[in-house]
């Protein structure tokens, strides 16, 4: 019997090897970024990686100089699978995805369908479905080859800036999951960050005269309906949708206070409700946005007791915030007429009688025609440890 | 009686019989027929369940030394009871090729895409082979760890994903209403009828019978939460939608989370918790399958029954699943709808035949000797 056992562990040795799936960490190419576009000519798709390059990482300074910490290729096909098989061809790595962390899609591919961006990466098991997924302003290609970031990484740095999207209302955290989550669901539509070229000015540490650099801005998000790309939001627009939707930890807002005096606010505490009202069938939305905020920067002066202040600043942040979602509103719902706000989920949840009834059935010609009152109350609970401006000795002695 | 295990073994081993496929496919499989309502229809299901497995607890008790083949001789007739012993005997080889196949597409969809499938089935089903030959008190022993990884995979599931959980995916509750949440609920049938058969094979080896009701209801009612928390939270952070395009959509559950920035994916980490549970399920139903065609033919030597037990269930494992698709199919119609006949029906007529011809309220629940008895539970 002992001998028995021992074939069969033996066999199972053989079996259990994983000699089918091994791929030995020198033999792989591990992709930083990718970037997928339509060809302009064709049908077919241009996949584009970023494969990182670990030697320059890892070497001295010195060598550092001499190669590229990243390796850019790129190849078509007339599917995604068959693009990236093609780069086979021309690369002496085998091309891994597990360790991916954004995915770029170009303008015009998302104009025309991502359905096969989202088909290809849901189907492949290395990927992880948390990996950034934007869309480029332009060809998606020029992106994955460019400087990003601190990073020597420029994947890295585009997924780190991702992860801050909870600190700021001016681009959207989107994902593989919540992209293939939208594009499945019956009632949402899917919304992507944009990325665009930016020049920002640096200054050389070898106090040379300032440059400019090209560097890539993450700001403003794209529409989708049924898959399609039918416009951009700009930052003030993503705003909007970015109060009632996104997971915001804390923001920043800034109102103007008098003629030129500014005053911003750390945003905290956020509660969004979305109330879905049907008086005499006639279907109606209300949103309230509650949240707490803080001083954290006031430029002007003021001779009004700190509590009549901080009620004065209340009610100046209430308003632009309202103005933000109702302008963002007034995009989607009157001129995209796509319903990004997923109202309709909130009215098959709240209503589901007349949804299954009636609103349901004709939903996409009601939706744009829906009135949608928004209000918000932010609490002004302080002024981050000043009581009084710093300034304001300055500006009393002035006036 | 040569095997005894104890009341917590037993209330142990009965969440690893019920979770592993639960999770992982017929969550899916529900997805594909009432969306959103996963969940509450398995709630249903497991209502349901605890219900028949308090039936076959009960007429356990009322034959405590021998088993659901054994008291189905005694109430039914001998050629009856032997032909419920050879359906049962298929259904313990077909139950475990749905089990095993939880394992084996597991690996060769996301770890192993370039093994071949026949080579997986091979390798789990000659390991489940180990498990059967060194007998029921060990893999009943091994549940205890399969309880404890099927808890720490419960635990670390909910940590990654509780961020992207959006509670209005589950909503409106019970949007299908309850009497399609209730006949969707037979789905579950095809993990609930594994619990509820093995019981009744199980429960002779119990060495304290008292209030196996009680214990048999808690170990149902604590199944119910570490497996319905999975459609909750596959709905909630996957959703319904997508969780109807995967096979094996809690390895898509698992694909979305994250612990930390410094765990981006712990697939193959969930697994190794996942995997105890699911060897328990699979060997049980190894076991029970060897046991049942050992009773109705009364072969004597294990190996006569082990080495073509293991051909036959290496290619059922292989064939069953090698097509995803067609496995889906097989898990939406015919095996659940069969199970759900079997493990409610069987149960249901012993007890009312049983009740007719006045079976119950023996201490033996029968007229075999006590020295036969022995001898069949030693087999």
């Amino acid at each position: 019997m002992k001998k028995i056992l021992s074939i069969f562990l033996l066999l199972n040795m053989l079996f259990l090897s994983g000699c089918w799936d091994s791929r030995e960490i020198n033999e792989v190419g591990l992709v930083m970024a990718v970037g997928i576009d339509r060809a302009e000519d064709s049908d077919d798709f241009v996949v584009t990686v970023q494969i990182a390059n670990p030697k320059p990482v890892a070497a001295s300074k010195e060598k550092a100089i001499s190669a590229e910490p990243i390796w850019v290729i790129s190849s078509i096909g007339p599917t995604i699978f068959e693009a990236i098989r093609e780069m086979s061809k021309v690369s002496s790595k085998r091309i891994v995805w597990g360790h991916n962390n954004i995915v770029i899609i170009g303008e015009s591919l998302a104009k025309d369908d991502i359905g096969p961006v989202i088909d290809y990466f849901t189907h492949n098991p290395e990927l992880r479905m948390k990996a950034a997924v934007v869309v480029s302003k332009g060809n998606a290609k020029d992106y994955v080859g460019s400087k990003a970031g601190m990073e020597d990484v420029p994947g890295i740095s585009l997924s780190n800036l991702m992860s801050y999207s909870t600190l700021t209302t001016d681009y959207v955290q989107s994902n593989m999951l919540l992209l293939s989550q939208e594009y499945f669901a019956e009632y949402k539509q899917p919304i992507l960050t944009t990325i665009q070229f930016k020049d920002d000015k640096i200054m050389p540490s070898d106090g040379r005269a300032d440059k400019t650099v090209e560097t890539i801005n993450m700001s403003g998000t794209a529409v989708f309906n049924k898959g399609k790309m039918i416009g951009m939001l700009t930052r003030e627009e993503t705003r909007g949708f970015t109060w009632v939707n996104a997971n915001i930890k804390n923001t920043l807002v800034t109102v103007n206070y008098g003629n030129q005096d500014k005053i911003s606010l750390e945003m905290k505490g956020f509660n969004v409700k979305v109330n879905t009202q049907i008086n005499q069938g006639v279907p109606s939305v209300s949103i309230a946005v509650l949240g707490n905020a803080e001083i954290v920067e006031e430029d002007g002066t003021s001779d009004l007791s700190i509590e009549d202040f901080k009620m004065k600043v209340g009610d100046l942040v209430n308003q632009k915030i309202t103005d933000e979602i109702n302008t963002c509103l007034t995009v989607v719902q009157k001129e995209y007429k796509v319903d990004t706000f997923c109202f309709a989920k909130y009215f098959h949840a709240q209503q589901n009688e007349e949804w299954e009834n009636s609103i349901g059935k004709h939903w996409e010609e009601i939706y744009p025609d829906i009135s949608i009152d928004v209000s918000c109350n932010i609490d002004i609970i302080g002024s981050t440890l000043n009581q009084i401006p710093a300034n304001a000795a300055t500006r009393y002695g002035e006036q | 009686m040569k095997f005894k295990i104890s009341r917590s073994q037993l209330f142990f081993v009965i969440p690893n019989l019920l979770f592993g496929k639960a999770i992982g496919i017929t969550a899916g499989v529900m997805a594909r027929k009432i969306g959103a309502d996963t969940w509450t229809s398995m709630l249903f299901g497991f209502i349901l369940g605890i219900i028949i497995m308090a039936l076959m607890t009960f007429l356990c008790s009322q034959f405590p030394e021998k088993n659901i083949i054994q008291y189905s001789e005694d109430i039914l007739g001998k050629w009856v009871g032997k032909a419920i012993g050879l359906a049962l005997t298929v259904f313990f080889i077909i139950a475990y090729g749905t089990s095993a196949n939880v394992m084996t597409l597991h690996l060769s969809e996301y770890f192993l895409p370039n093994t071949p499938f026949l080579i997986i089935c091979t390798a789990y089903t000659l390991i489940c082979v180990y498990g059967a030959f060194l007998g029921i008190e060990v893999i009943i022993r091994f549940s205890l760890l399969g309880f404890f990884g099927l808890l720490l995979i419960n635990i670390t599931m909910i940590m990654g994903t509780i961020k992207d959980f959006q509670l209005n995916n589950l909503q409106p509750f019970l949007d299908t209403g309850i009497p399609s949440n209730i006949i969707n609920s037979v789905y579950v049938f095809s993990d609930l009828a594994m619990g509820i058969l093995a019981v009744g094979m199980i429960y002779p080896m119990l060495n304290n019978k008292e209030k196996t009701g009680s214990l048999t209801f808690w170990a149902m009612a604590l199944s119910a939460l570490v497996i319905v928390i999975w459609p909750v939270f596959e709905t909630g952070v996957i959703g319904a939608d997508m969780m109807q395009k995967f096979v094996v959509c809690c390895m898509q559950q698992v694909r979305s989370a994250q612990l930390t920035k410094y765990l981006p994916r712990y697939e193959l980490l969930m697994v190794s918790f996942f995997v105890f549970s699911v060897y328990v399920q699979s060997v049980t139903m190894f076991y029970f399958a060897k046991n049942s065609f050992k009773q109705i033919t009364g072969l004597k030597k294990d190996w006569y029954i082990l080495i073509p037990l293991t051909i036959l269930l290496i290619y059922v494992t292989y064939y069953m699943a090698r097509d995803d698709n067609k496995f889906v199919i097989f898990l939406t119609s015919p095996w659940p709808q069969i199970c759900a006949a079997l493990s409610i029906g069987l149960p249901f007529v012993l007890f009312c035949v049983a009740l007719c011809r006045g079976k119950f309220g023996g201490k033996n629940g029968g007229d075999t000797p006590k020295q036969e008895l022995d001898a069949n539970i030693e087999n």
